[in-house]
């Protein structure tokens, strides 16, 4: 800490000099002269004759060029000097050089500009990949319109999805939201996800301690159960099993805690937002009504897995049959919706370089 | 003649600050001052001089002002400052147990 105390008053005491400049070198200029003024008079008062006294006070006294330099160097001035000579020497060689002067910088922009490609692959593709079994079959199913080509899509729309597609193994909703946690001592603003049962079956990721949702419980109507994320459990049970069974208040309504799921699970969207996932609730028991509007904007989103052997263009094709359907059969809401399927693990690049939004696990949340 | 270069490393500058505590000087009152008091065993050279008094003025230790000079010359002279004060008493007290140290040695074997 002093030592940067030091250099950055040497640095400013070195910038002053630079604007006193012409100042400072006619003192020293006259400092000196005044001491050879001196020396002279005494070499005089010696008896010396007036020649032989300035010549001897010459020597005596050394190079004037060498001890000016030495005081410059003092001053901080000699630094800057060099560093300008250089620069100016720099930019004169490749003036003369353009041939090479134009090499060196397309080699170094060439070199830069790959380097920082590679860096974004191999970070995506080793540093934060994403951490699910097989993950060349995960798959994310925009909306697209005349607004964009990743939109969310309605709820009643990701339900006749499920229903009409031929493509993939499961295709699973969510969406954010936030919930009050009471009953349990302090209360506490937690940020939830809801998801549809087979979300996890699709991410192929188990509960760690309990269960995950089964069908018949994502649904209105059935007695609410809910799960906690790992950092909740830790944070708020203290890694207690016991919590499988127990109830849980968020937003005044009782759930039932059915299982954990691990940390390796987020969720997440839009603008590098780090939304944590404290809770999991079905989300066909949501019963919103603008949320079962077909024709609302919709903040659902949607992953897939492919069926095996299918390749994501035929996905896409199969989807487009699907909107084409529902386009029909919903002309007033579904008239301009399509379909855009883009592997997921593209789509988390995306996302981290773009930050519009990701799914990803904990690992990626840095990005 | 004593070069600057046989002082003892740092020592010149507290000579410096040492004869600067009585009065302010230009440089050649200065070395001409050391000199004197030394029974002319130290010989400053201007080359050892003009930097150290350049360099103890960028610290912050001693300030220059253009001033006539006895002869009726305008000449540049270097005074203490309060913190020159202070560095001059802890450069003193540091030679005074150097000094001590080293007479120990020397005289005991």
């Amino acid at each position: 800490m002093r030592l940067l105390m030091r250099w950055t008053t040497r640095a400013i005491v070195a910038f002053r000099s630079l604007f006193r400049r012409p100042r400072i070198e006619r003192e020293l200029d006259a400092e000196l002269q005044f001491h050879l003024e001196q020396q002279i008079a005494e070499n005089v008062a010696a008896g010396m004759s007036a020649a032989a006294a300035r010549a001897a006070a010459l020597r005596s006294l050394g190079s004037i060029a060498h001890v000016k330099e030495e005081c410059r160097d003092s001053l901080g001035l000699r630094f800057l000097d060099e560093l300008w000579q250089d620069l100016r020497y720099t930019g004169r060689t490749l003036i003369k050089a353009p041939t090479f002067a134009l090499t060196a910088i397309v080699t170094l922009a060439l070199g830069i500009g790959a380097n920082t490609a590679i860096f974004s692959v191999v970070d995506g593709a080793l540093l934060h990949p994403i951490p699910f079994p097989n993950p060349d079959r995960l798959v994310a199913v925009y909306g697209t319109s005349t607004y964009g080509d990743r939109n969310g899509i309605s709820y009643p729309n990701v339900l006749d999805w499920q229903r009409q597609n031929q493509t993939f193994e499961d295709l699973a909703a969510w969406r954010l939201d936030t919930f009050t946690l009471t009953g349990r001592g302090r209360a506490e603003h937690l940020v939830g996800v809801m998801v549809s049962a087979n979300l996890f079956s699709a991410l192929q990721v188990h509960a760690m301690v309990g269960r995950t949702f089964r069908p018949d419980e994502d649904r209105r109507g059935v007695a609410p159960q809910a799960m906690i994320g790992e950092g909740l459990w830790v944070r708020r049970f203290g890694r207690d099993p016991q919590i499988i069974g127990q109830p849980l208040t968020l937003n005044g309504r009782v759930y039932t805690v059915i299982g954990v799921v691990p940390s390796i699970l987020r969720l997440d969207r839009a603008g590098g937002s780090s939304f944590a996932n404290d809770v999991f609730l079905p989300i066909g028991i949501y019963d919103d009504p603008l949320f079962l509007m077909r024709g609302s904007g919709g903040n659902t989103r949607v992953l897939a897995r492919l069926k095996p052997g299918i390749s994501l263009a035929q996905a896409q094709a199969d989807m487009n049959v699907v909107a084409k359907n529902l386009a029909n059969a919903f002309p007033e809401s579904n008239r301009s919706v399509g379909v855009n399927v883009m592997m997921l693990e593209d789509d988390a690049s995306a996302i981290c370089a773009a930050c519009s939004g990701r799914y990803s696990a904990r690992s990626v949340s840095s990005c | 003649m004593s070069k600057p270069d046989d002082l003892v490393q740092g020592t010149l500058d507290l000579l410096i600050l040492k004869v600067l505590s009585l009065e302010p000087k230009h440089g050649w009152a200065i070395a001409k001052r050391i000199q004197q008091i030394s029974k002319e065993q130290l010989q400053v050279q201007q080359g050892s001089l003009y930097p150290a008094l350049y360099r103890l003025e960028q610290q912050g230790w001693i300030e220059a002002d253009w001033r006539a000079s006895e002869t009726g010359r305008d000449a540049q002279f270097y005074s203490l400052t309060t913190a020159g004060r202070k560095r001059l008493e802890a450069e003193l007290a540091h030679w005074n147990r150097l000094s001590h140290a080293i007479n120990l040695v020397v005289r005991t074997t």
